[in-house]
């Protein structure tokens, strides 16, 4: 059964009641909200995930409530809860869906340590991994959208989730975060691409989500080898420039962009000299949207991942 | 006065990646990274396999690497020495 299987209604009542088990990638999350805006996103944005009315196991209990004060009334507001806890302040009311998905991003970066994750989104093409980590204002996530918009893979928009026995990249392909510029540009580019409510004056500004697409979804078991890591960034007026980059700067900088590698150590050095043995890796400058999808889709698969 | 020896810290646990002559170097121990001049992992390869002086680290590092012993050598070989030592990496030890 898949979100979409269900009425809206259905959903609703699932989350109202905690009911609602989602897969994501390789978690299962038991989410529990009474909050209209989230119930509605989850039912559009997660429309094709997996999901059960009981489960075994879930490896994240999470809760979004409206705080028991006055806060119900004046200005109110919404509270992300793990286990009962409440990890950080409470944020106004409609922020509560993006407030959702940095919470489940939290979940992952600060329990998931049987893998190696980065701050990084994750496209694939011909079973051919590419990882981009880049500092927020870099354009990564409008280039990610761009990418999946055009036939390439999302395996994530803003986790690199790295198998420590294998090196291999896998999949946790939810909703594509979009901030201020970047959702009118994905929204005038792919008027197909579903693209769920914007929340106005976050700390990152204007945050909207847009739904993976299907086969994305339909395919978040399997993993992907690392064929390239690539180190984008958005400048207006530039040209497009991709460059070789060093293999010993990129893993160092992979190493600043991991949330886990002191915790694994010596495990994830070795797992993130795997990724760039076998990977090439570059920066890649851009303006044009279209210039850099069609630089990266003529890019050579190395080697290892051929 | 007796010149300080250095040697591999006590249980110091090193690893090496090597791309293209860059050399990345990960402290296991605390667990941090970092990327090595040639004439740094020359000389860190030469203490691990034999404790020595800085004026010997010199001239062993020079050798290894076919250059001159000259003063910006002496002061990459004090400067790494330094770094090395509090890092963790290396500690004086008993001549």
């Amino acid at each position: 059964m898949i979100v979409s299987d269900l009425s809206t209604a259905g959903v609703s009542r699932r989350l109202g009641k905690g009911q609602l088990f989602l897969r994501t990638g390789p978690f299962i999350s038991r989410i529990q909200t009474s909050i209209a805006s989230i119930q509605s996103g989850i039912a559009l944005l997660y429309a094709g995930f997996p999901v059960y009315d009981d489960a075994p196991f879930a490896d994240f209990h999470v809760a979004l409530e409206r705080p028991p004060n006055l806060r119900r009334w004046f200005r109110p507001q919404v509270t992300f809860k793990f286990d009962g806890w409440a990890p950080f302040k409470p944020l106004p009311l409609n922020q509560a869906f993006a407030m959702f998905e940095w919470g489940m991003n939290w979940c992952v970066v600060n329990h998931a340590h049987r893998y190696l994750v980065l701050h990084a989104a994750v496209v694939e093409r011909n079973g051919c991994a590419m990882i981009m980590p880049a500092p927020p204002g870099s354009g990564k996530s409008t280039l990610c959208a761009a990418l999946v918009s055009s036939g390439w893979r999302l395996l994530s928009d803003e986790l690199a989730v790295i198998s420590l026995a294998t090196a291999g990249l896998v999949p946790l392909p939810r909703p594509v975060g979009l901030k201020n510029q970047s959702i009118h540009v994905i929204h005038q580019r792919y008027p197909d691409a579903t693209i769920g409510k914007a929340a106005h004056d976050t700390t990152k500004g204007t945050v909207a989500h847009m739904q993976p697409p299907a086969e994305s979804i339909a395919r978040q078991q399997e993993e992907a080898r690392p064929a390239w890591v690539l180190f984008p960034k958005y400048t207006p007026g530039h040209a497009l420039e991709l460059q070789r980059y060093s293999k010993a700067q990129s893993l160092l900088k992979l190493v600043e962009n991991a949330f886990n590698f002191t915790v694994l150590g010596k495990q994830a050095f070795d797992c993130l000299g795997q990724v760039i043995d076998d990977s090439d890796c570059f920066t890649l400058e851009y303006s044009s949207l279209d210039e850099a999808v069609s630089q990266l889709n003529a890019l050579e698969i190395p080697a290892p991942c051929a | 006065m007796h010149e300080t020896v250095w040697g591999l810290a006590a249980g110091a646990r090193l690893h090496w990646r090597e791309w293209e002559g860059e050399v990345v170097l990960f402290h296991e121990n605390s667990a941090n990274i970092h990327q090595l001049s040639p004439v740094a992992v020359t000389a860190l390869r030469l203490l691990m396999d034999e404790p020595a002086t800085n004026a010997t680290l010199v001239q062993k590092t020079a050798s290894c690497l076919d250059i001159d012993v000259d003063a910006p050598l002496q002061d990459d070989i004090d400067q790494l020495v330094s770094q090395l030592r509090r890092l963790g990496i290396i500690q004086a030890v008993q001549p």
